[in-house]
């Protein structure tokens, strides 16, 4: 009887043990999907506010995947590269340029990130929180790009050259009934800024700094205000947006062939700022 | 969490229900305060603390009777303490309970924590001072089916701060204590236990880009062999292909084998400890990185210190990779000898030395590392050319007379950088004396004088790092009748990083101990660096302020 006890108690616990092990998902190559991505006529633009600084050396591994999304879902997505927190501070050379913008700290301080590379996803707030790893995000991506949108959104530019004055004038219609409030914010964003960046990759460059770095969709002014100003109140399907104008004139320091304006409507919870999800996004070089 | 509050309050109305008055039990518990003020100090890198003051606290509170125990844990975090992660902020019940004990079973639901073996394919533990809980939600069920033999079986999430982990975990582990389990061994002088243990994941493949393996497991055999005052003990522990956010979605298999030697004897004791990591991180979440939803531990092969000058350059656990070695020797001299002296004289050496493993090409048309890959291949019994940590310490303590003792430590350190993850940065060669002075002038009534230094060899540095350079402390403290009162000056006179110029970080603390409760005050400057339990690190930002801790227990 102990033998039994004995032998066939821990034999059956080898059993459960072998029975486990073939519970295991073994992957063999290829280990990459096969991505693509086929917009509808009407689709959503998806917006990834990518927080980063340039003394964080693990964002150029979350730059490598924004731009490997952009390239799968193309003008349905958006990227804005906020510079703010502990990692964008500035020192000495060749870390000494200011790219932080009080619009990104604003942002930054509502999250309240901590570690970096973190990203908002259309301000998604599964599980309740905003805050997004660099792996999460093309799951978010997918979903929200396969998504009807809620909101057909127009962007038009008008650039004068010689005043580098930018009038922008935002318009379109809802597409669904929707509760509750809406703003809409103006960005300005510009790429090719060539600069110094902390890196942990080797795969992505020299490290501990890769310089020169060419830094992309880089966020340079919230053109009104940090949460944008109040668009409309539970909009009905076919409701024309209200047509928004601005005006805003581009600091001499930017190039404006590489400046580009991203307008997005979002769900304002003025109670708690608790509701924050971005339906619809557009944006639109300036030149 | 509602769910949550009303399961806790049912349990804790069966367990106060007066209709089991007959049977009392027994309740007891601890707790634990922790206040911080913050006031910007830019000269040590403290920046503004919006909240200006940051509390975080918990209360345990334990219910025996008979065989049950129940269990909860209250928390609150008001925002936490900088460098404790913001997520906790909140507060609510975290940790909820219910045991129940018999000789031959233990089965609890709700939140526990469980190691199997060294921890190799499952360990959940919780560390107050990292802001650390990685307590499985779910049950357990331990069984004891015959002498010597307990198999654990363990299913549930992680806690996630205040929400459960993506991912579920199971596991089983087995342990035999083959003495007891085979008669005829039961009078060997030789003790043997063997065990082993398998340990799964499952979350669902939610990536775009790569074929995510929705279960993932992890198995290890281990042994340990005891006779008189020799030991061996052994792990080995391999996982199949889990890529992830940490390995940078690679798909090899990981694997880990640890091995203690240890022979102890009166007076004397040697330990010989290696080990060998590869591609070993098994989180509940596998886009997850940073320190949360472990589920296994990765032991650390360098020696912890309490010294604060010691623990500049603390060695966090390479989960990707490491091998190394770690021998510790403590002798102690004999009273009446020549080195003994009249009260005897404790050495201990410790030589740690831990580098990366080798990696190659799986293919010639991949790199070393590369997302969506097999990653690498890497030979077991050949290290990397990266060096990550050498330290060589030597410690004397010795008693010159009833009121004087003297600890002295000399520590040589070699630190990569890319520890903290920082790459490509040079290695620090840091050189750490310590004197520890203790004088009893008069019963109940001592003073201890700490003096430490720490020196580098580092050249100047772009970034700001207000660790870098050279470091003195100096450290006073009296003690009378579970009083203490110290002062501590810890002085950065040289930093090689432009912009930092030679600082202060002046302290004063003060507190008393009372039984089971303890009280501390605090006020001063802390300085900018990393905070490491059990090879587990986070960084500890700059903060300028005053403190409170308490602690009770009752």
């Amino acid at each position: 009887m102990n033998l039994c006890k004995n032998i066939i108690i821990p034999a059956a616990t080898v059993l459960l043990l072998a029975l486990l092990l073939t519970r295991c998902d073994k992957i063999d190559p290829p280990y990459l999907e096969d991505v693509y991505f086929e917009p509808a006529d009407t689709s959503r633009t998806v917006l990834v506010e990518k927080f980063t600084g340039h003394l964080c050396p693990n964002c150029p591994e979350a730059a490598a995947e924004a731009h490997q999304l952009k390239d799968i879902y193309g003008h349905n997505l958006i990227i804005i590269s906020v510079h703010a927190g502990f990692f964008s501070r500035t020192q000495s050379a060749p870390y000494d340029s200011d790219y932080t913008t009080s619009a990104g700290d604003a942002l930054d301080n509502h999250f309240g990130f901590q570690s970096y590379p973190i990203g908002l996803v259309s301000r998604q707030k599964p599980g309740g929180q905003y805050r997004m790893n660099v792996a999460e995000w093309s799951y978010y991506v997918d979903s929200l790009a396969n998504d009807p949108p809620a909101a057909m959104l127009d962007l038009n530019i008008s650039f004068n050259a010689s005043t580098r004055q930018t009038d922008i004038t935002v318009n379109g219609s809802f597409l669904k009934d929707l509760p509750g409030d809406y703003n809409l914010a103006i960005v300005i964003t510009e790429d090719s800024i060539i600069s110094a960046q902390k890196n942990n990759n080797p795969q992505l460059g020299d490290t501990p700094d890769i310089d020169p770095y060419v830094h992309l969709h880089m966020l340079r002014t919230a053109v009104n205000g940090t949460w944008g100003e109040h668009l409309i109140t539970a909009p009905r399907k076919d409701q024309p947006i209200p047509e928004k104008t601005y005006s805003y004139t581009l600091k001499d320091q930017w190039e404006e062939s590489n400046c580009m304006v991203i307008a997005y409507i979002y769900r304002y919870d003025d109670a708690c700022g608790t509701e924050l999800e971005v339906i619809q996004a557009a944006q639109q070089a300036i030149q | 969490m509602q769910k949550v509050t009303v399961i806790t309050v049912l349990i804790l109305c069966w367990a106060f229900n007066p209709m089991h008055a007959q049977q009392p039990g027994r309740l007891g518990g601890n707790m634990e305060m922790n206040f911080q003020s913050y006031s910007p100090d830019s000269a040590i890198g403290a920046d503004t603390v919006r909240e200006r003051v940051a509390i975080q606290s918990f209360a345990n509170l334990i219910y025996n009777r008979g065989n049950l125990e129940v269990g909860a844990r209250y928390e609150i975090y008001g925002p936490p303490l900088t460098g404790i992660d913001v997520d906790y902020e909140g507060h609510g019940i975290a940790h909820r309970y219910l045991t129940y004990r018999h000789d031959l079973i233990e089965l609890t639901a709700g939140h526990f924590y469980e190691q199997f073996g060294s921890g190799l394919t499952l360990r959940s533990y919780r560390e107050w001072a990292l802001g650390y809980d990685n307590a499985i939600d779910g049950l357990r069920v331990r069984i004891k089916p015959g002498r010597g033999i307990t198999l654990t079986g363990v299913a549930g999430r992680h806690r996630n701060y205040w929400r459960s982990s993506p991912g579920i975990i199971r596991g089983v582990d087995g342990q035999v204590h083959v003495n007891r389990l085979l008669p005829f061994l039961e009078e060997s002088k030789t003790i043997i236990m063997v065990g082993g243990s398998f340990v799964s994941r499952f979350q669902e493949d939610r990536s775009l880009i790569y074929k995510i393996p929705e279960n993932v497991g992890i198995y290890s055999a281990r042994a340990d062999v005891i006779r008189g005052g020799l030991r061996f003990s052994g792990e080995y522990a391999s996982k199949i292909n889990d890529p992830s956010a940490v390995n940078g979605f690679i798909y090899k298999p990981g694997e880990a084998f640890l091995a203690e030697l240890m022979y102890t004897r009166r007076g004397m004791g040697i330990t010989l400890t290696g080990k060998r990591m590869d591609n070993m991180s098994f989180k509940s979440d596998y886009n997850a990185t940073g320190i949360p939803l472990e589920i296994n531990y990765l032991p650390p092969l360098s020696p912890q210190h309490s010294w604060e000058l010691a623990n500049v350059y603390p060695y966090a656990t390479q989960p990707n990779g490491e091998m190394g070695l770690l021998g510790s020797i403590y002798y102690m001299f004999p009273r009446n000898s020549t080195l003994g002296g009249k009260y005897g004289t404790r050495l201990t050496v410790d030589y740690s030395r831990i580098h990366d493993i080798h990696r190659e090409a799986p293919t010639d048309t991949t790199t070393v590392g590369q997302p969506g890959t097999l990653g690498y291949t890497s030979d077991f019994f050949k290290t990397g050319d990266k060096l990550f940590f050498r330290e060589l310490s030597i410690g004397l303590e010795k008693r010159i007379n009833p009121k004087w003792k003297v600890d002295l430590k000399y520590m040589n350190t070699l630190y990569d950088p890319l520890i903290k993850g920082d790459a490509g940065h040079d290695l620090v060669r840091a050189n750490i004396a310590i004197a520890a002075i203790y004088f009893t002038f008069m019963p109940g009534h001592s003073l201890k004088a700490e003096l430490q230094s720490l020196t580098t060899d580092q050249g100047e540095l772009h970034e700001k790092d207000y660790s870098a350079g050279d470091w003195a402390m100096v450290l006073l403290e009296y003690n009378h009748g579970g009083y203490f009162l110290n002062v501590r000056d810890l002085y950065n006179h040289r930093n090689p990083s432009a912009g930092i110029d030679a600082l202060h970080y002046l302290s004063f603390a003060a507190g008393v101990t009372r039984g089971a409760h303890r009280l501390a005050l605090s006020w001063g400057r802390q300085r900018e660096g990393i905070s490491c339990v059990g090879g587990v690190c986070r960084p500890e930002p700059a903060a300028s302020g005053f403190g409170i801790t308490l602690t009770s227990n009752f």
